[in-house]
């Protein structure tokens, strides 16, 4: 039952992946909802959503951190969206 | 049913993560649900954990008499500081207030006080710097592990990497999930049975778990979400976010607004009264009392539905209406955080929901405790070295002496609470040494017992002869027997024995029903080193035991012919 290691990847790898889902999700996660803040008129209602939906798209993209083959391509998917998010906020704002 | 599962890698890939972030997060949060459970009754305690609150709610209360008797009692009351009163109800009968005094002349420093309005004794204010008692508080703060130095934050962490386990379990389960839902059972191999109550109790609490793993995020981790929000979106103004969600977070006080008379609070409480029929009046919050720009803010919740919280704020000076959250009219944006917060509590549906809440939360327990002892049951067997599965057995060990000395431990608190007299000063401080203590020795016991039904027996049988000792002590530390108790209809102290009456004997039936050896998997034999002292070898007691069926039916009287009808 336990996990077949040779679908498994290398330390490494893990450790990119690891960090990518926890600390690139959550970077992603949050410049998104910022976007979407700075991109409408009522911030109310974004923000409070923002209070669960982060956790949600945050563990979406730690789930999504391990289906990417290479750790070096998820950081870099999230380090994008990240550098996009951050592109829209400076031009909304 | 068959369901279409993921891709060999990516299974293989999830089930590990699974795996891993299961195990490391499984003692933490077995705690917080075990301790979270309990806690839905804190308030519901409180008259069995003190019992000089052991008298009826007062139906109405004189606030202005209140301020009155505090600031007699307490010289120097800071003004500036938020000071709040927590209203009685039927469950705490005190009227409790939470402020803070100027600690010299030079009135910039202030330290914090909190203590209660005895409005049946002449609105006598008693200081609770040490409470006499604390129980439901330390466990309610061990849920969200705040003996630990930013524990907050790491059950906020915990309940993220909750949601990850949840997600990616449904994942990996999602090939069989339909089959495996309907073909439960209870027997088998130790590693089906284990695979089973985890898989099929993880389904039926799914909704109860993702809302509890996002709301927990959120209290523990809120300040994660609120500080970029208030950076970019709000020019830093933290208390600009606050406002979108609280209007009274928008009204402003002046620490040098010029002094005034003391206005009555009173009066604004009793409009609150009259304008909102229905509604129990939870907290009153002032801040700068006694200045011309005073303000008082009303909290009040209709305790039956979702999004029943508002408030409503006045000036003190005028008595004019600065602003309020209809609870009948409430915008999205001001509904969430107070059904957030509802949801977590379980604070809309009554008593009867709270019991649904407490059977998930156990069910969760089990849950978390059958996902380990599946980790270990899976790695029982040739893939494995000596060394790895002595290491897999020890920390199953801790892990079960972690969880499963839990229940007599919190038993021992509520004996304790009975045990230490009312009127030692500190007293709280014995309670809790008890308890942790307590604690502690129990999960030191559990490291020597190797043979996990034995540890589990072991922790029924402690835990059971303890809960039967609660009621008996509180019927003669205080002479509230739950018969009295009952026929003088003081249904919360009652209840709170009752309960612990029947979970010592359902837990001692269990240990009599278990049997004592048999069907479970054989220690791990520890190497080529002879057992330890105090260790029973396993194939030295192979008897056959009788299983569960046959000592009900003995019980019962029934007989195996009788129920199959051959």
């Amino acid at each position: 039952m336990p996990a077949k290691t040779e679908h498994l990847s290398t330390p490494r790898q893990r450790a990119l992946k690891v960090s990518a889902g926890i600390l690139g999700g959550f970077i992603l996660a949050v410049a998104i909802h910022l976007t979407i803040g700075a991109l409408v008129e009522d911030k109310g209602p974004v923000v409070i959503t923002s209070a669960y939906s982060t956790f949600f798209l945050w563990v979406a993209l730690m789930v999504l951190a391990f289906w990417f083959k290479n750790g070096w391509r998820a950081w870099g998917v999230y380090l994008l969206g990240t550098a996009l998010c951050a592109g829209i906020i400076y031009w909304a704002l | 049913m068959k369901l279409k599962g993921l891709p060999q890698r990516v299974y293989n890939v999830y089930f590990h993560t699974h795996t891993v972030a299961g195990i490391a997060i499984s003692f933490g949060l077995f705690i917080i649900f075990y301790c979270g459970a309990f806690s839905l009754f804190r308030d519901d305690i409180y008259r069995w954990e003190n019992p000089e609150a052991r008298f009826e709610t007062p139906r109405t209360v004189d606030l202005d008499r209140a301020m009155a008797a505090i600031q007699a009692a307490e010289p120097g009351l800071a003004e500036t500081a938020q000071l709040t009163f927590r209203l009685p109800d039927e469950k705490n009968p005190y009227l409790r207030f939470f402020g803070a005094v100027y600690r010299d002349d030079s009135c910039e420093k202030t330290k914090r006080i909190r203590g209660v309005v005895k409005t049946e004794e002449n609105y006598a204010f008693t200081n609770y710097e040490n409470p006499k008692t604390t129980l439901s508080n330390t466990i309610y703060r061990l849920h969200y592990l705040g003996q630990l130095p930013a524990g907050l934050y790491l059950s906020g962490f915990i309940a993220v990497f909750f949601l990850f386990a949840s997600v990616t379990g449904v994942m990996i389960h999602w090939r069989n999930i339909v089959t495996k839902f309907y073909a439960f059972t209870v027997r088998g191999k130790w590693k089906q049975i284990w695979a089973n109550a985890h898989t099929v109790l993880g389904m039926i609490g799914l909704p109860f778990q993702i809302i509890y793993a996002v709301t927990g995020a959120l209290f523990g981790l809120l300040f994660l979400l609120l500080l970029p929000s208030a950076f970019v979106l709000f020019g830093g103004d933290t208390n600009k976010v606050l406002a979108t969600v609280r209007p009274d977070a928008a009204l402003s006080t002046d620490k040098n607004a010029p002094f005034s008379a003391y206005p009555s609070i009173q009066a604004p409480y009793q409009h609150t009264v009259a304008t909102f029929p229905g509604y129990h009046i939870t907290s009153v919050r002032l801040r700068n009392y006694g200045r011309e720009d005073g303000l008082m803010t009303i909290n009040l919740d209709d305790e039956q539905t979702i999004s029943g919280t508002g408030d409503i704020s006045y000036a003190l000076s005028t008595g004019e209406v600065l602003g309020k959250t209809d609870p009948r009219h409430k915008t999205y944006t001001q509904s969430v955080l107070s059904a957030v917060t509802k949801l977590h509590f379980a604070s809309f549906g009554g008593l009867l929901l709270r019991i649904i809440y407490f059977v998930l939360a156990m069910i969760t327990c089990f849950m978390i405790l059958s996902g380990v002892l599946l980790w270990r049951a899976a790695r029982d067997n040739k893939r494995y070295t000596d060394r790895q599965k002595r290491f897999h057995h020890r920390v199953t060990k801790g892990y079960l002496a972690i969880c499963l000395g839990l229940f007599p431990a919190t038993a021992l608190i509520f004996i304790a609470n009975k045990a230490i007299p009312l009127h030692w000063m500190g007293r709280a401080t014995y309670v809790n040494a008890i308890f942790f203590l307590g604690r502690l020795g129990l999960f030191a016991a559990g490291l020597f017992w190797n043979d996990f039904r034995r540890l589990n027996k072991n922790y029924l049988r402690i835990g059971g002869v303890l809960a039967l000792l609660v009621p008996l002590a509180n019927g003669l530390v205080t002479g509230d027997w739950f018969w009295r108790a009952f026929a003088r209809q003081q249904w919360y102290v009652g209840s709170v024995d009752l309960a612990w009456l029947m979970t010592g004997l359902a837990a001692l039936t269990l240990v009599w029903l278990l049997p004592s050896a048999g069907a479970a998997p054989p220690p791990r034999q520890r190497g080529a080193a002879a057992p330890k002292r105090g260790t029973t070898s396993v194939r030295g007691r192979h008897k056959v035991a009788p299983t569960v069926y046959q000592r009900c039916s003995t019980w019962f009287g029934w007989s195996k012919s009788e129920v199959l009808g051959d």
